[in-house]
């Protein structure tokens, strides 16, 4: 059992501990520092923006009006669609049809039974 | 002070370094056990804060992010280069002191020898609390950890003192009894 409470023992030890050594700062040591800080920069921990090179609106809109003006005039020449394929060309726009259906003939098929 | 040294003031930064440089050096220099290094991990953390102020924002933050930074460097340090503890066992040439004064001594170098053979955390929550008078809400913050777990580091930390220097501060008890009764 120990005879002496928690606040003594601690009381002590905090006593004790005043015997450690205080060490002393070495003489010139502050000066040392100010040499040593004067040797090296100061920097800043935003990292400076480097702004992208900026391109001229010219350079970007020429090559897309010259691909727009060559679309268009191959566009209005037949002569292009030979080089396309023949999905695209073969009858697309043909939608004449001799035989217009008015539905009337398939209705038979739809009846149920005989309608005769 | 700290504005002024952020424009690069160096007169300011001098007077910044004559209040912090003595807590910081004295807190390294129990951390690294008395080790000749003391001077340029001091030296260190002063310089990152002159390189780069604008990481502390209230100047009442200062001394503790100098004690944090500090603090880190010296167990880098240590971590990368371990001392040994026979640098803070300074015993004076027995024949220039009295009987009295070499046992002051001894007593002081057992002292020393206790707390550097704390366990790293330990040693720098005694460190930061009972040499450089510090709050446990203080430490915890310099050490970035919860006033509960600085209590637990301390308690340890005692502990383990009162055991290595048992002969010591028992001798120191009765003595304050004694003096009371």
């Amino acid at each position: 059992m120990e005879k002496y409470d928690e606040t003594q023992m601690d009381a002590a030890l905090a006593k004790l501990l005043k015997r450690a050594t205080d060490p002393a700062v070495p003489e010139g040591a502050e000066a040392r520092l100010m040499l040593a800080i004067q040797s090296v920069g100061q920097q800043s921990n935003v990292v400076p923006f480097q702004p992208r090179p900026k391109m001229q609106g010219w350079t970007i809109g020429l090559p897309l009006a010259a691909a727009l003006a060559l679309g268009i005039y191959l566009g209005s020449k037949d002569t292009f669609d030979a080089y396309l394929p023949e999905a695209i060309t073969d009858g697309v726009a043909d939608m004449s049809d001799s035989m217009p259906s008015t539905g009337l003939d398939d209705a038979e098929s739809y009846a149920e039974g005989d309608v005769t | 002070m700290l504005l002024a040294s952020a424009r690069r003031d160096a007169a300011a930064f001098a007077e910044l370094v004559s209040r912090y440089y003595k807590p910081v050096y004295r807190m390294v220099w129990r951390m690294m056990n008395g080790n000749a290094e003391t001077e340029d991990v001091a030296q260190e953390a002063f310089v990152k804060l002159w390189q780069n102020p604008a990481q502390i924002r209230e100047a009442k933050a200062l001394k503790g992010w100098l004690m944090r930074v500090a603090s880190n460097l010296a167990i880098d340090r240590l971590r990368r280069k371990p001392h040994g503890i026979d640098a803070i066992a300074e015993v004076a040439d027995p024949r220039q002191v009295t009987g009295a004064e070499l046992e002051e001594q001894a007593v002081t170098a057992r002292v020393n020898q206790a707390i550097a053979s704390l366990p790293e955390r330990q040693k720098l929550a005694v460190t930061l609390v009972y040499f450089e008078g510090m709050s446990n809400i203080s430490a915890a913050s310099v050490m970035d950890i919860s006033v509960e777990a600085i209590e637990s580091l301390l308690t340890r930390g005692k502990r383990a003192l009162r055991e290595s220097l048992a002969e010591d501060w028992r001798g120191l008890l009765d003595e304050l009894s004694s003096k009371a009764g």
